[in-house]
């Protein structure tokens, strides 16, 4: 297999207090894919981020007319200087996210069904059922090449109390990202828990054994199958997995699908520290071969103390989600700014009500103001994340240009609960096969974008939620 | 026969209790009655105009049913139905068409027979039950000794159904989680098995050694180790943790040439230290070396490295030779290695896990077993055989194997069970169906799980088990004791950080941030305190067994200085939080708890709807419907055209909207009746200079002013609220929502807690020994149902 090592230099990330370095970032998943028709140049791979707002915008301050330009809406002026690259996405629909007899619960839908596209069963408790997300069925394709298949970011724990949502259980409102449509995908708000969890793998990866060698009349006996060492906490990995799989067999019903979970997640964890292992062993073999110049190295981002403050949080996140991508830890992510109905509040911008109730706004003045500051907050945040991809080299362009960050609610209005005409926008140009720093007025499918996406991330899906068509006029 | 008990079960309270009296005398010829006579043609005229197919009001279309077969099969909607009649809440009184008294006792005679659960008793079943973060943290505690709580500070939340977080069907295990589970695992026995110092001394004999290229082994050539070619002794060891460590060793030397004889000791193949061997053959000496050791094995080494022979030695008569040796060689007798000086002030074993020692009489291989036997029953909380133990020592070997020392092999054996399904899941193994309907009963150690998990949070204890194990537990008789006996135990501090906690929404408190303008001096110690208050407040109850009423009202509370400041009370100094005696009732119970006032205001403003609706919910049992989509939602103070009104006067603008009156009339009326608190629970004699308007009335014409009398209106209604209390603990207890056949179940425990004088241990009782807790419903029974 030919090799390309696109992160030039080995860099120090410092985190955790200390400073950690990393291999050199040579994947599976790069060298798959062929080089480019003209000289064999490598291609980045590309990453692919879905951002979750809650409760809707005010939409008169969103929404620019489109082919139209000229200064930005209020909530979008904040991305002027990198205008170019976003396309904001004008008429977007979530059909399912409406009631559809379910009667209310918009809030516990604009998170449940954000990135499923399926309606969410109307349950307090029992039977869980949703649909899988666009990102875990892109995860199950292009998951295997990096070290985490996915990665769940949010600010706000699942929340903790009563009934979320008029009848809908807290799992819907709380988690955008669906691995089955029974099972959603815990999201991270701990900063250091994240950094932790995207290098712990490597931790798992030991060195070899340095007992005895071969033909040494040691006691330790190496513990080899055909000539593969496992861990120890592989060891473990495997015997628990058979257990379960064993205890499978005499539990009936929703049980098996709990125990399912288990054996998926035993693998999943399996399948990374065998991804570590071998990261490990390529970046052993050639630690020389070096291509300066293309790659910008590993940006540093501080973990060890950090801040409680909303937007210094929400960056720190934001560079940890910027990091996972430079250095191919993962290529999927998705990140919620707040759950569905949050009654986040906003004082340091002047904002002390609860987000969910100014967004019943009801055509306050005073309202719509605080909502418009909330909104625009989050996309001068959304801003900070893109500014800093864009100024990354990433192989052939920045890393912006080999990505596709979807920003948005399902949710336009928030007074009004309606579920049309969504506030979306969709920064970097996919690996080149976006063309961004337009407005497009669309009348697809959220799902239709959906599918649009994964193609240009590699994965072919016949269909998503609602949807087997894929959207056009990305390019 | 209509069954009046049933109705008179459900709700008591006294704006009703003329409504009985008339409905007593329609009794007799209601049991006549059939659905299609006597209750479709009243549903047609007050019911159908809004809830047919078209309109569907509120997603509810009543024109389908038209046989007495289906009405019959429809039990969950005719309990809705239900409600609403009885509470006056339908028709709402914007419609034109109201039924007479008799119309409505009619319906409602007719509701009551429809909305019985008609089956079989049925017990339903509980999904796998995963631990939360609570449960894992407080079993870990009670299985190793450490009150560590890793699961709280370090895993995911665990979603939330049916108002709390321990319901099966919700728990799932991301692949996240099972990351935490390892590293969890790794931390919980790093912490709970130290290592030991390490203290070897062997004699060489006993060693491997290479010696002129060839391999000696104990086993082959047990002989001394004396070197006259290139060789060494080697000495693999474990190491358990990173420190200095000191290695004696006794040698001796047959000197021959100008120099002394070199033994260079080498870790890993690295040299460490060269030393000089002087002492002769007859009479070896010792040395001492220091070395630095990483934890993990090592492969420890004394070289023999400057072999030398005089060219005499090549004499073939060796007579010639003199007294002193041509031939240099090396003898090493002895070999020592110790933890270094102060390193072995090492903590001795945890006695919890490591229930025997490897010594003299027990081959460490069979101590392992049996302390992995132990540990394996207490994970799994129900005997553990000897194949499952050996089947975790498949670990211990092959860390054996691998050079780990005898504690950190256990370590990784009990790790594989820290993360086995049978520790992270409460298992509850299919059986076959011994009663009618495919129910079994549960097992006494399934029965014993549940009872620790519901009243502790945690896994059975030693007498818990020992009940178990003897059979007891499946005897109501006994299970109802040992819940006695465990609610008087201080882990029954559980179920308030649990259930308390959940029941009240006080986690929200965490969360919540009141507008730092309007209530500056809103701080972590108020928060605190307030969420200490209902602790203790929940935590007495159990303790000395008091009414649940005193949930409702009583004439104490618990308070600290700065939580007195808030209230108002004098003469409370400290931070410590104590009980105090009070002098009137506008504080004592949930409801007028400042914690309680604030979860259920806006971060600016009281919100009287938030606090009727979570009265409702949370105390009477009658949830409001959600509101529909598109509700305008109330003004903030001082927008438009509202600058100076009091949240009141807001609300009833707003109220005028007929589509909001239906369901607020009695959410407002409630939330109303406690404006006298502000949003951070302050009592208050006015809203933003308006005087305030507490007075309101209920449906049925109860009329109250203030919070006092509000609580005297709950407490009143006494069925109403041991019901309420009675679904939620059940809820909890089992893990699942509630079924259609549990309104049965919860009918007999209302009943039984009255009986009971309301006592707490009551509810708990009659919650353990209900028929759901103790029996489960086989597989194949709910896809038949289904």
């Amino acid at each position: 297999m030919n090799k390309h090592w696109l992160i030039s230099r080995r860099t120090a990330l410092r985190g955790l207090g200390v400073a950690m370095a990393l291999p050199l970032l040579e994947t599976m998943g790069w060298a798959e894919n062929p080089p480019t028709s003209k000289g064999g140049a490598v291609r980045s791979p590309v990453r692919s981020a879905f951002i979750m707002i809650p409760n809707g915008v005010v939409i008169e301050n969103w929404k620019p007319n489109a082919g139209a330009t000229g200064a930005l809406p209020r909530i979008l002026a904040p991305l002027t200087p990198i205008i170019s690259d976003i396309l904001v996405i004008n008429n977007l629909r979530h059909d399912k996210a409406a009631g559809n007899g379910d009667g209310a619960g918009d809030h516990a839908r604009e998170a449940g069904t954000f990135l499923t596209g399926a309606q969410c069963r109307k349950t307090a408790g029992s039977d869980i059922q949703n649909g899988v997300s666009i990102d875990q069925a892109m995860a199950e394709k292009i998951g295997i090449y990096t070290s985490l298949p996915s990665l769940e970011l949010g600010l706000e724990p699942g929340q903790q109390a009563g009934n979320c949502d008029s009848g809908y259980s807290c799992a819907y409102s709380s988690n955008i990202s669906w691995r089955t449509p029974n099972s959603p995908m815990a999201k991270e708000t701990d900063p250091k828990a994240v950094f932790d969890r995207m290098f712990s793998a490597k931790k798992n990866v030991k060195p070899k054994k340095l007992g005895a060698p071969a033909g040494d009349p040691g006691k330790f006996a190496v513990n080899s199958q055909q000539g593969v060492e496992k861990t120890l906490d592989q060891s473990i990995l495997d015997l628990v997995l058979n257990d379960a799989k064993s205890l499978r067999t005499k539990i009936g019903g929703t049980d098996q699908r709990k125990l399912d979970e288990y054996l998926d997640s035993v693998r999943a964890l399996e399948k990374r520290i065998e991804h570590a292992e071998k990261e490990a062993e390529n970046a052993a073999k050639a630690a020389v071969a070096k291509k300066p110049g293309i790659y910008s190295p590993t940006i540093e981002v501080n973990v060890s103390n950090p801040p409680s403050g909303f937007p210094e949080r929400a960056k720190l996140m934001m560079d940890l989600m910027v990091l996972a991508f430079q250095t191919d830890t993962t290529r999927i992510a998705t990140f919620m700014f707040g759950n569905g109905a949050s009654g986040q509040t906003y004082p340091h911008i002047g904002v002390s009500s609860a987000h969910h109730e100014i967004s019943h706004h009801q055509k306050d003045p005073t309202k719509l103001e605080d909502l418009t500051k909330i909104n625009i907050h989050h996309i001068e945040l959304f801003y900070y994340m893109i500014q800093k991809m864009k100024s990354l080299n990433d192989g052939k362009g920045t890393l912006l240009d080999n990505s596709m960050i979807m920003y948005g609610s399902a949710i336009s209005d928030g007074d009004k609960h309606n579920h049309d005409d969504l506030p979306i926008l969709l920064a970097g140009r996919g690996g080149g096969t976006i063309n961004s720093g337009r407005v497009i007025d669309t009348k697809s499918n959220m799902c239709d974008l959906f599918l649009a996406i994964a193609a240009r991330a590699g994965c072919q899906l016949e269909k998503h939620g609602d949807s087997t068509k894929i959207m056009d006029g990305l390019l | 026969m209509i069954d009046n008990d049933v109705i008179f079960k459900r709700r008591s309270s006294a704006f009703f209790y003329r409504l009985f009296i008339v409905f007593l005398a329609l009794a007799a010829p209601a049991a006549e009655m059939s659905f299609t006579k006597d209750v479709r043609p009243l549903l047609d005229t007050y019911c159908f105009s809004c809830h047919n197919a078209d309109k569907k009001k509120g997603e509810l279309d009543l024109t389908t049913i038209t046989s007495d077969e289906v009405a019959q099969r429809a039990t969950k909607l005719w309990r809705g139905v239900y409600d609403q009649i009885k509470a006056h809440d339908m028709p709402p009184d914007t419609a034109k068409k109201q039924p007479t008294d008799e119309e409505r006792n009619q319906m409602i005679a007719g509701l009551a027979a429809l909305k019985r659960y008609q089956g079989p008793p049925d017990p339903g079943r509980v999904t796998l039950r995963r631990l939360n973060r609570t449960e894992y943290d407080f079993t870990i505690r009670d299985l190793v000794g450490l009150d560590l709580r890793t699961a709280r500070s370090s895993f995911p939340s665990d979603d939330v159904g049916e108002g709390f977080d321990n319901i099966g069907d919700v728990l799932s295990l991301p692949p996240l989680l099972l990351e935490k589970y390892l590293e969890a695992a790794t931390i919980i026995l790093d912490q709970a098995i130290v290592a030991q110092p390490v203290n070897i001394s062997t004699t060489a004999a006993q060693l491997a050694a290479v010696h002129d290229g060839k391999e000696l082994l104990p086993e082959n050539n047990p002989g001394p180790r004396e070197f006259t070619a290139l060789g060494e002794v080697i000495l693999m060891a474990a190491i358990p943790v990173d420190g200095k460590y000191s290695l004696k060793f006794r040698a001796g030397t047959d000197s021959a040439g100008k120099d002394a004889a070199l033994l260079v000791v080498k870790v890993d193949n690295q040299v460490i230290k060269e030393c000089k061997v002087t002492a002769v053959k007859k009479s070896p000496t010792g040395q001492n070396v220091q070395l630095s050791l990483s934890k993990g094995p090592h492969r420890i080494s004394l070289h023999f490295s400057n072999p030398y022979a005089d060219p005499a030695a090549a004499d073939a008569n060796p007579k010639k030779k003199n007294d002193k040796p041509l031939v240099r060689s090396l003898l090493i007798t002895q070999i020592e290695l110790a933890s270094a000086a102060g390193a072995g002030a090492m903590k001795p074993l945890n006695k919890r896990i490591f229930v025997v020692e490897p010594g003299p009489g027990l081959k460490q291989r069979d101590a392992a077993l049996r302390i992995t036997e132990n540990f394996t029953t207490l994970a799994f909380r129900r005997p553990a055989t000897k194949e499952q133990a050996e089947h975790f020592m498949k670990i211990f070997d092959l860390s054996m194997s691998q050079g780990e020392t005898f504690e950190e092999s256990m370590k990784y054996t009990l790790k594989a069970v820290l993360i086995s399904p049978a520790f992270l899941f409460r298992i509850e193994q299919d059986r076959k169906p011994t009663l009618a309907n495919h129910v079994y009963p549960l097992d006494d150690y399934e029965l014993a799980s549940r009872l620790s998990y519901f009243l502790w949070s945690s896994m059975p204890d030693e007498e818990l088990f020992a009940q178990a194990k003897q059979g007891n537990l499946h005897d109501p008789v006994h299970l109802e004791k040992q819940a006695r006996r465990m609610l008087k135990d201080p882990k029954s501090q559980a179920l308030a950080e649990t259930f308390a906690e959940q029941w009240l929404t006080l986690r929200t408190l965490n969360v919540l941030q009141p507008d730092p303008k309007r209530f500056p001096d809103f701080n972590k110690s108020l928060k605190n305190a307030m969420y200490e208050e209902a602790m203790m407040y929940f935590n007495n109850i159990i303790r000395e067994d008091r009414s649940i009423l005193e949930f409702i009202d009583s004439d104490y509370t618990f308070v600290n200085e700065r939580l007195a400041k808030h209230y108002g009370l004098d003469n409370v100094s400290g931070p410590n939080m104590r009980k105090v005696q009070l002098q009137d009732h506008r504080r004592g119970g949930v409801l007028t708890m400042a914690g309680v006032l604030t979860v259920t205001s806006q971060p600016g403003r009281t919100s009287p709807v938030k606090r009727g609706k979570w009265v409702l919910e949370q105390i009477v049992g009658d949830p409001p419907p959600p509101p529909p989509p598109a509700v305008p939602a109330l003004a903030e103070q001082g927008a438009n055209g509202t600058a100076g009104m009091s949240v009141r006067q807001l609300m009833e603008r707003h109220r005028q909207d007929p589509v909001c009156a239906s369901c607020h009339t009695k959410m407002d009326a409630i939330g109303f009746g406690f404006e006298n608190f502000d949003a951070i629970g302050r009592w208050r004699q006015d809203d933003n200079g308006k005087p305030l308007d507490t007075a309101g009335s209920l449906p049925g014409g109860v009329a109250f002013k203030g919070p006092v009398e509000l609580k005297a209106v709950f407490l009143s209604r006494k069925e109403e609220f041991t019901r309420s209390l009675s679904e939620k603990m059940l809820i909890f207890a089992l893990g699942r929502g509630l079924i259609d056949s549990d309104q049965t179940i919860i009918d007999s425990i209302t009943a039984d807690v009255i009986k009971d004088k309301f006592r707490f241990t009551a509810i708990i009782t009659k919650v353990v020994t209900s028929y759901p807790f103790m029996h489960r419903r086989a597989p194949h029974a709910e896809a038949q149902g289904k």
